[in-house]
């Protein structure tokens, strides 16, 4: 009876089974029967129920390894990051976060490189910018791991067929210029009861200074678009310039809208995830945010019934994104894990099919170039959202390519830096706390300028070779992608 | 008798040492009692109020060693930031506007709800009490709804009682967005400072107003007479505590406003935050514990002079208790 008692328990508990592997387990530290648990944290809600499911695909192909996944809130994930660098108990392997950049983690010791990861023909396979020194790469070593395509996100429109059709209008009639939304957002207010043209979320600030930025290189593409620490920064003259015509004639525009009551009055008071919810239930025709707002709207919001098209500009002249190496998401392994041989198998398995199910679910694009061509997505807003984004991604000059002590100038900068943004003043000049636009943006280049100025001198005095020379690119072109070639010809 | 003596002095040599070992156990009991919060008292409250001032005189972005001294450069940073100033105002202007409008209106409420003949006090100061239960950023939220632009609470009553031609942006403008944050701020501890002044109310002396009717004193006569002068040392500290409650005001803020519009509603506490848990960019912790200080410092200052006019009206109360106690002689 013991004997048979026993073997029952054996039987039920999980330990003892010959774990189920597939071919590709081959050298596979899995084969050991040593039980593992690595940890992960992640801070992309919108990527939560494809790790769910990788994570228990991943569990079952190697049953000596769980991978502990708690869940954490992404407006806490930079507090959290910080209570376990001070308590040196970070998780094997975590996401990213701007409060603490790779080269920080780097010179604390707190990151290892994953260069056996990488050899040169798996790094060639992702695109070009992806290994930035600063970003994923510190010297030539890797030491982050992309999680969605580097080239995210571009700030596109939006539009609610449902309410188009409402108001009698197609697709085609979707705004690519300032008048024709003009034009449209009326006829929508005379077709419609208590239905707005457009909505925005103007308490996310890193919305409005990525929109506001890409809606002004319409008009002086020289201006840099993106929501870095250098967006307004002129990279051919080596100055902030966030007074230029593009920008201000976008917040005149903006506020043109909103006193011709084309812009839905809560836009003040909301942030981006409201506004989304708002045009989903038919309150608005259009909606500006991330690319990342189509899976948002097909998952959180259950609703399929619209469309993306790029910004509309002034004259309808196409607008970028300056994309400048910055990889956003990407995830980093801890010095400390005690599983490297798991935690690589783990990561081969994340390029392999979390990069997929993403692509799948219609979450956002691969950071490798093979996969987003074959495009398995049968998701058709997903498509035009990544052709869109594609189309608006330019790879634009970054000073810490030419110089890599420009770094040290950005955390110095990071302290000295106006506490305004474009966001920010939007907000201000929208509420009537802010009367001329002009001068409020003026002031912010102005002091945007004395930071960096102040930052560089402070840097250049420890005895670091550092100027603004590093942060002048006479040989940029906006709207051509800026290569290595580039770079090379500034250093000769 | 000396054996005699020598036995007595034993024994009082035995009982006091018996005496004295019961103290040491007793007070061995009392060390180990109070070792665990004098512990965390040191670990959560000491420990992070020093390192608040160390940090201050570093710039340091709560990531790696603390190597970068800069000395008195993050106070300066701050005395000179003007959003800083813009916060700290705020901050007053939230706390006098709270205490001015909770004080009189709680009292009142409590006067009322203390009246004897006035039936279903426990269901009123049940419903009074509700807000102060609630959590305050699921408050914040829900008033961010009721106080929005289109398709609003707040707005379509008024719209639907013709008091409002259009709608209006209660939290899209600067000044009235602030007196949302006042109201919603003072209708959240409305409940708990009538409990103070019923508590107060209810621990005033059932003979003098027993005497004051015999001496045939109306209510009005009462109340200014006996309630108000017995009320005012409770009254006092109840400033206190408003005063102390109104200076931390982040979770609402946070949730109702987040500090805007354009910085308009920003308090100290989230310009504090902002600064130690950015969003984009680093943390800066040095400077963030920096203004903590400064705002602490203010806090003292401000709790000491109430403190000390607590103590004046204690002492003016005691003063007028023993005159009348000698009188009554």
């Amino acid at each position: 009876m013991v004997v048979a008692f026993g073997t029952l328990l054996s039987a039920c508990s999980g330990e003892n089974e010959a774990p189920q592997r597939g071919a590709d387990n081959v050298g596979d530290p899995s084969s050991g029967q040593e039980e593992v648990t690595l940890t992960f944290w992640s801070r992309w809600p919108e990527s939560q129920p494809v790790f769910e499911q990788a994570i228990q695909e991943f569990e079952d192909l190697h049953p000596n390894i769980h991978i502990s996944f708690p869940s954490i809130a992404s407006s806490q994930y930079s507090a959290q990051l910080q209570a376990a660098v001070a308590s040196n108990d970070l998780p094997d392997i975590f996401s990213n976060h701007a409060s603490i950049p790779t080269d920080q983690l780097v010179q604390l010791g707190l990151i290892r490189d994953l260069n056996d990861l990488f050899p040169p023909e798996k790094k060639a396979a992702f695109y070009e910018g992806t290994w930035t020194e600063g970003f994923t790469t510190m010297d030539g070593n890797v030491y982050a791991l992309p999680h969605f395509t580097p080239r995210r996100f571009a700030n596109v429109m939006f539009y609610n067929l449902d309410v188009l059709e409402q108001a009698g209008l197609t697709e085609a009639d979707v705004p690519a210029s300032w008048s024709e939304l003009e034009e449209v957002g009326g006829k929508i207010r005379r077709a419609t009861e208590g239905v707005y043209p457009l909505i925005l979320g103007i308490k996310t600030d890193w919305l409005m200074n990525g929109l506001i930025g890409q809606m002004g290189s319409a008009i002086n593409p020289d201006v840099l678009p993106n929501d870095t620490a250098y967006s307004g920064f002129n990279y051919q003259t080596g100055t902030y310039e966030q007074d230029s015509a593009g920008i201000v004639q976008t917040m005149e525009f903006i506020k043109q809208l909103q006193e011709e009551k084309l812009l839905h009055p809560n836009s003040l008071v909301i942030d981006y995830r409201e506004a989304s919810a708002l045009f989903a239930g038919g309150q608005a025709a259009f909606v500006i945010d991330g690319t990342f707002l189509t899976s948002e709207l097909q998952k959180n919001n259950q609703f399929d019934r619209f469309g993306v098209a790029p910004l509309p500009t002034k004259d309808g002249k196409p607008q970028y994104y300056a994309f400048q190496g910055e990889t956003k998401a990407a995830v980093h392994v801890s010095k400390q894990t005690k599983h490297y041989e798991e935690v690589k198998l783990f990561l081969s398995f994340y390029m392999d099919r979390i990069y997929a199910l993403q692509m799948e679910e219609g979450i956002e694009g691969s950071p490798i170039i093979a996969q987003n061509e074959a495009l398995p997505s049968d998701n058709a807003q997903f498509k035009q959202a990544q052709t869109i984004q594609d189309e608006t991604f330019i790879l634009s000059p970054h000073q810490y390519s030419r110089n890599l002590a420009t770094i040290q100038v950005h955390t110095e900068l990071n302290g000295k830096k106006p506490k305004e943004n474009y966001g920010k003043i939007l907000e201000g000049y929208l509420a009537g706390q802010i009367p001329n636009v002009e001068t409020a943006l003026g002031q912010l280049a102005a002091d945007y300028n004395a930071a960096l100025e102040a930052s560089i001198a402070k840097v250049a005095a420890g005895g670091t070779s550092v100027s603004l020379d590093d942060y002048t690119f006479p040989n940029w072109v906006p709207f051509e992608p800026y290569t290595q070639d580039q770079y090379d010809e500034l250093d000769d | 008798m000396r054996a005699a003596t020598t036995a007595a002095r034993r024994r009082d040599g035995a009982a006091q040492s018996l005496s004295g070992r019961r103290n040491r156990i007793r007070f061995a009991w009392a060390y180990a009692f109070i070792f665990p919060q004098l512990l965390f008292f040191l670990v959560f409250t000491i420990y992070p109020i020093i390192m608040s001032y160390v940090y201050a005189f570093f710039d340091w972005s709560g990531f790696g060693p603390l190597s970068n001294f800069v000395g008195l450069e993050n106070l300066a940073r701050l005395m000179q930031d003007d959003q800083f100033w813009n916060a700290f105002r705020n901050s007053l202007v939230f706390i006098f506007s709270k205490t001015v409008i909770l004080m009189p209106t709680t009292l009142l409420m409590a006067l009322i709800l203390n009246q004897a003949f006035f039936r279903g006090k426990v269901v009123y100061r049940t419903l009074y009490f509700l807000p102060v239960v609630t959590t305050t950023s699921i408050v914040g939220i829900i008033m961010k709804f009721i106080f929005g632009n289109e398709n609003a609470l707040f707005n379509e009553t008024l719209l639907s009682l013709g008091i409002l031609k259009e709608p209006v942006p209660w939290l899209g403008q600067a000044g009235t967005a602030m007196l949302v944050l006042i109201l919603v701020g003072s209708w959240k501890f409305f409940g708990m400072m009538m409990v103070y002044w019923l508590a107060g109310l209810q621990s005033l002396p059932g003979d003098i107003y027993e005497a004051a009717t015999v001496d045939g004193a109306g209510y009005w006569q009462t109340l200014r007479s006996i309630t108000l002068p017995l009320l005012l040392p409770v009254g006092t500290v109840i400033l206190l505590l408003t005063v102390v409650n109104s200076m931390h005001v982040f979770d609402l803020v946070k949730t109702l406003t987040n500090g805007g519009p354009y910085f308009a509603t920003e308090t100290v506490d989230l310009y504090i935050y902002n600064y130690a848990f950015s969003a984009s960019g680093f943390p800066q912790i040095g400077y963030a514990s920096a203004a903590g200080i400064v705002f602490g410092l203010t806090i003292f200052l401000l709790t000491a002079a109430l403190g000390g006019l607590v103590k004046l009206s204690r002492d003016g109360q005691s003063a007028r208790e023993a005159a009348s106690a000698k009188g009554g002689i």
